[in-house]
């Protein structure tokens, strides 16, 4: 299970991006974190994979488990090492590589069968097969998001995660991918920690949902009921229609509704 | 004509080991080593130790050095480049610049300033190549070159390291974000790099001699390694082979008309002209940079 608790992050010294939260990604199950803009998810993401350092950042409490070994502060690869594997937004890609260079990147410190090699990429993704020469920053947004699905497959971690896959692609494309995010989840039961401002596909998959607002969780509870939850239909999902919206805690918000939308 | 040519690829061939060096340690690191010519010197007097002093067969004094220069230069990234990531790149410039001072004086005590002949590595006379008589040092300059430049390309196109440093390469973050180390790497590319400057460095004193200055000799491939992109292996080899040539024409046609000088500077003439034509030079990559 990983286990994020009360963790803070600072960037700069000064700016408070994260102030105290607490999540929980039991083992074989999909968790989503929903917020709007600036809200802090993806530096809960950086705090995670170590990467907070590169961008003046860094964790200033709380502590982070994954089955019990704490992994807070530690640099990315050893993070990766450990079995937490980070898809970060646009999907971490090595452009100037092949689509066959980067998904061999995939194998690297797999915890899945070497002797397949990229036989089960090329077996979900057959379109990337073709591609397979082809450089990662010619293919399009959703092969993109595809390839980068496909060499967390064959990384095999414990927890894999997420950071808005979704972004820019038409909704055909998001349905198939979430297809493929859930397929992940349920035939090699891998746990997946999904950031995403597009609540309603995020929790329409997920079993348990967070929603964060200025760096803290306002909201959580089983997916289900955040999908009956009277305010989070209407300002997360899109269902509030009065002309007199009103936050979810306070009126700040009220712009960032239509980005709920999509 | 032809013999100008001929030498100026075989000489060409040299410059392009050398340039390989730069682009090496910049390719991953994003760094100028300005000691690159002092790692030629160090791999170059090493091998001249080896064959005259301790009476080695060259090939395989070449070897030693070889690795040696690897050790060197991975040490010298564990010791002096690492605490200097995230420091202003002209800090960094420093450090090699004061690296290179500081190993030349070494050398100096070590071995003397005076120039050494180095002991003949191939066989005296002239080879016949597409009707011309070229001497044996070249063919085999030559023939190493297309060798060196062979294996790196397939290191870095085959091998899981060689596509991890070009992932390195390309972006630090996602390639630690995949569990690469990404101090691991630099280190190979310092290693890699002095690696190469010992063969470049043989070779240099081959055809001229053993000597302090040889590091300013390998300096010249500098503009090589520029012309071809500074982070392109390719471009490493045309860049240098168009130096070679470009200096033994300006050698016959403009230094009689100069009085001399022409040969040492076009190389660098030739680099600015090419930077302000494309910033990227022939073969580097552009900067696609995404936040
Ligand atoms: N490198 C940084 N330096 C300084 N401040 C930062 C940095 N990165 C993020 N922040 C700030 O931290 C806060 C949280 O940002 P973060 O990127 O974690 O939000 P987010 O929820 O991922 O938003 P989005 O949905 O837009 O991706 C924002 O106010 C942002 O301006
Ligand atoms: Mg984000």
């Amino acid at each position: 299970m990983l286990s994020i608790e009360n963790i803070e992050v600072v960037y700069d010294e000064v700016i408070y991006a994260v102030k105290g939260v607490s999540v929980k990604v039991p083992d074989g199950q999909i968790v989503t974190l929903l917020g709007p803009n600036g809200a802090g998810k993806t530096s809960i993401l950086r705090a995670m994979s170590g990467i907070l350092k590169s961008r003046e950042g860094e964790i200033t409490g709380g502590n982070i488990f994954l089955d019990g070994q704490s992994i807070a502060g530690h640099p990315p690869e050893k993070v990766r090492r450990a079995g937490i594997y980070l898809i970060p937004e646009g999907g971490g890609l090595f452009e100037d590589l092949t689509v066959e260079e980067n998904l061999r990147l995939g194998l690297l410190h797999s915890r899945g069968d070497q002797a397949d090699g990229l036989g089960k990429a090329w077996e979900w993704f057959p379109v990337l097969q073709q591609r397979a020469w082809v450089r990662a920053g010619y293919l399009s947004g959703g092969e993109q998001q595809m390839l980068a699905l496909a060499r967390a497959l064959l990384a095999r971690p414990k927890v894999l995660m997420l950071d808005e896959p979704s972004l820019g692609l038409a909704p055909l494309i998001v349905d198939e991918l979430f297809g493929f995010i859930r397929k992940i989840n349920e035939e090699e039961g891998i746990s997946i920690l999904l950031i995403e401002q597009n609540a309603r596909r995020a929790l329409a998959i997920a079993s348990y949902g967070y929603i964060m607002e200025n760096g803290k969780i306002v909201l959580d509870a089983p997916a289900g009921e955040l999908l009956q939850d009277k305010e989070v239909k209407e300002f997360y999902l899109g269902f509030g229609q009065g002309s007199k919206r009103r936050s979810y805690r306070d009126v700040k918000h009220y712009k960032r509704t239509k980005r709920w939308l999509s | 004509m032809m013999e100008l040519l001929f030498s100026g690829v075989a000489i060409g061939s040299i410059y392009s080991i050398l340039a390989l060096g730069f682009v090496l340690i910049f390719k991953c690191t994003k760094v100028f080593n300005f000691a690159q010519g002092t790692l030629v010197l160090v791999g170059t007097y090493l091998s001249f130790t080896l064959i005259t002093d301790a009476g080695l067969p060259a090939p395989l004094a070449l070897l030693i050095s070889m690795v040696a220069g690897f050790v060197l230069g991975f040490v010298i990234e564990r010791l002096l480049l690492r605490p200097m990531i995230g420091e202003p790149v002209l800090s960094v410039l420093l450090l090699t610049i004061g690296l290179s001072e500081i190993i030349k004086a070494v050398l100096g005590l070590v071995w003397g300033a005076w120039p050494r002949p180095f002991p003949p590595m191939f066989p005296g006379g002239s080879i016949n190549l597409l009707g011309q008589n070229i001497p044996q040092v070249y063919f085999w300059a030559i023939i190493s070159s297309l060798g060196v430049f062979v294996l790196f390309i397939l290191f870095y196109r085959q091998s899981s390291m060689g596509i991890s440093m070009r992932a390195v390469a390309t972006n630090q973050d996602y390639a630690s974000l995949i569990g690469i180390s990404v101090s691991r790497v630099f280190a190979l590319s310092w290693g890699f790099a002095a690696l190469v400057g010992a063969v470049g460095g043989v070779f240099l004193a081959s055809m001229l001699s053993v000597n302090l200055n040889l590091d300013a000799f390998a300096f010249r491939a500098f503009p090589g390694a520029v012309l071809g992109g500074m982070d392109s292996v390719g471009g490493a080899l045309l860049g240098g082979l168009a130096i070679g040539i470009i200096e033994n024409l300006a050698g016959k046609f403009v230094d009689p008309l100069l009085g001399g000088g022409a040969k040492e500077v076009i190389a660098f003439v030739v680099m600015l002209a090419a930077l302000l034509v494309k910033p990227y030079g022939l073969f580097g990559t552009e900067e696609i940079e995404r936040l």
